[in-house]
């Protein structure tokens, strides 16, 4: 019968490689509302494949299942890196830097772009945080360029990457060590897609394994670990689309994983280092500081300072970046917008900074609830603390991006609070703004209320349990 | 502590429903429908072989396949830098020369071309 399971778990993981195979390479990805309801269908199935997962995973032995499981989940995230690359494209141009050879879009998304300007600002050794890409465009075609941005551009790539950068007078509002990141891998290959979706890839196959680590110090089965590396969220976002957070959510998990260890300099510098990824995990901080000896507290510090110094010049440029992004951009919102609305229905003048004003008043008010109600010696309420804090912060946030849910997703699997992987399917929904070209409020009522239905069965079910 | 975490999140989501009631959302930079961020648009490159009347071009690709292309008057024609232009970024239709390097981006749903970039005069490859 193990056997029979076993094969079982192994025809799921070959049906959703096909699926993420074809998504990878003969999706066509356009905005024709054809494309984005198959894309979403394909999802769907892969969500269910990854949920049933989980039950067979349960019944097989522990070392067994997780072999199967890790095996399939870096076979999705290598199938991944070739998404956005259009067939008979070789390869070999993107890792020779001659020219771009992936699509604007990876499977929905070009954030990546930015990430490959930044690389080029960061390896030549000019502050990322001065200038917009749009200003130093301009600077170059007045020739008022400074040397290091005249090499930047009359490279044989940079021009065409910056083509590809979306909202490109805007400042980078990416933090240190993600720039290191950026900067690293322009190194390695100036201007190639591949190369950093691989480092992508490679920091969010860590946190698979982090997570079955972490679970097994919880006293959980390691194969929970199914619903983060199968997930089609972190499949999707991460090694197909290239985004940064990967980086972030390693370092948190990893942070996480080495506090309970009782390794608490590791854990507290890891911290450092995820807040210095994406200024995202910073609410945190309180969390950990509780659970840590004050002794060990220099630990962030030295950290955080080696990461910063080389950009420590930018550092004021990159808040009024974060400001400027935190006040204009507003995407996929759910308790945001009720307050933006109550006060548009009350007359604000401007109802979205009131609401910006009361959402972070309400994330510093759970932070501080979460952090003085968890046992910082009990592993298991500590980790569902960070769940409820991080989870708060990403939805009282005006920007909702289906991504932001995965920083939350490992911690939710480590406590075992399964609504939260409907949030992360629901939050697929939001993709239809590449087939309306703006926002309906019927899928938001459908995301978040999924999520609420959700996160009430659950809630129930554990009252009666 | 896992019941309050999950009335909390209860609390916070149903609560926000009765609001989400119209749209498009107040702010929304990101998704204004004005911006073409949204729409999946695909970019080739080509090499002018002949400029023609009635905004006309005959572009060969990277294959050194030939393709007739005529311009609508929508379509945006830009220079990818302006110091090939004495300083202008946006062209128009008699600024196009035979061998000047092209990319042409459309839209990848419907094929429609959108935009006519003439690539750095030094552009390798």
């Amino acid at each position: 019968m193990a056997r029979l399971r076993g094969w079982f778990l192994a025809g799921l993981g070959l049906a959703s490689a096909a699926a993420w195979a074809w998504l990878a390479r003969g999706f066509p990805a356009t905005s024709s509302r054809r494309d984005v309801l198959t894309f979403l269908a394909v999802i769907a199935v892969l969500f269910l494949f990854s949920t049933v997962a989980l039950p067979v995973a349960r019944r097989l032995p522990p070392r067994a299942a997780l072999r199967q499981i890790l095996l399939f989940a870096a076979l999705f995230r290598i199938l991944l890196l070739f998404a956005g690359l259009p067939p008979g494209e070789p390869l070999r141009d993107d890792l020779a830097g001659r020219r771009v050879a992936y699509s604007r879009f990876l499977l929905y998304d070009d954030d990546v772009w930015r990430y490959l300007w930044d690389g080029y600002v960061v390896s030549a050794g000019l502050d990322p945080y001065a200038r917009s890409p749009q200003e130093i465009r301009d600077r170059y075609d007045d020739g008022a360029a400074a040397p290091a941005e005249e090499a930047i551009l009359d490279g044989p790539l940079a021009f065409d990457v910056l083509d590809n950068v979306r909202f490109s007078s805007y400042r980078t509002v990416y933090p240190p060590l993600a720039q290191l990141t950026f900067g690293l891998t322009n190194r390695l290959a100036p201007g190639s897609v591949f190369v950093w979706k691989l480092l992508v890839a490679l920091f969010d196959f860590g946190t698979c394994l982090l997570l079955a680590r972490l679970l097994v110090r919880l006293g959980r089965g390691p194969e929970a670990c199914v619903l983060y590396a199968w997930s089609p969220l972190a499949v999707k976002e991460l090694a197909g689309s290239g985004h940064v957070d990967a980086v972030m959510i390693f370092f948190l998990v990893l942070a996480a994983e080495r506090m309970l260890a009782g390794w608490q300099r590791t854990g507290l510098g890891a911290y450092a280092a995820s807040v210095l990824a994406k200024l995202g995990t910073l609410p945190l901080a309180p969390l950990f500081l509780r659970r840590a000896r004050p002794g060990t507290w220099w630990a962030p510090v030295v950290v955080g300072l080696a990461i910063v110094l080389p950009f420590w010049r930018g550092l004021p440029n990159l808040a009024s970046a974060l400001g400027a992004f935190g006040g204009d951009w507003t995407f996929n919102p759910g308790p945001w917008l009720l307050i933006a609305r109550a006060f548009d229905l009350l007359g604000a003048g401007d109802p979205e900074a009131a609401a910006h004003l009361v959402t972070k008043a309400l994330t510093l008010i759970l932070v501080l609830i979460v952090t003085f109600r968890v046992r910082p010696s009990d592993d298991r309420s500590w980790i569902l603390g960070i769940f409820l804090a991080l989870a708060g912060v990403v939805l009282l946030n005006a920007v909702v991006t289906p991504w932001y849910l995965l920083w939350v997703l490992p911690f939710a699997v480590a406590s075992g609070v399964r609504s939260w992987e409907v949030l992360t399917a629901l939050s697929f929904l939001s993709y239809l703004v590449y087939a309306e070209h703006a926002e309906h409020a019927w899928w938001l009522w459908v995301e978040y209320g999924g999520f609420a239905l959700a996160a009430a069965v659950e809630w129930g079910r554990q009252g009666r349990s | 502590m896992k019941k309050l975490a999950l009335a909390v999140f209860a609390v916070f989501v149903l609560v926000g429903l009765p609001a989400v009631a119209s749209t498009p959302t107040p702010g929304g930079n990101a998704w204004d429908t004005s911006d073409p961020a949204t729409a999946v648009t695909r970019t080739v490159e080509a090499r002018i072989v002949e400029v023609r009347e009635n905004r006309t071009l005959v572009v060969v690709d990277k294959d050194e396949r030939q393709h007739v292309i005529q311009l609508s008057e929508k379509v945006e024609i830009r220079a990818q830098s302006k110091k090939d232009f004495d300083g202008l970024k946006k062209l128009d239709f008699g600024h196009l020369r035979e061998g000047h390097r092209l990319k042409l981006t459309f839209y990848a749903d419907s094929g429609q071309l959108v935009r006519i970039q003439v690539q750095k005069a030094d552009k390798v490859g």
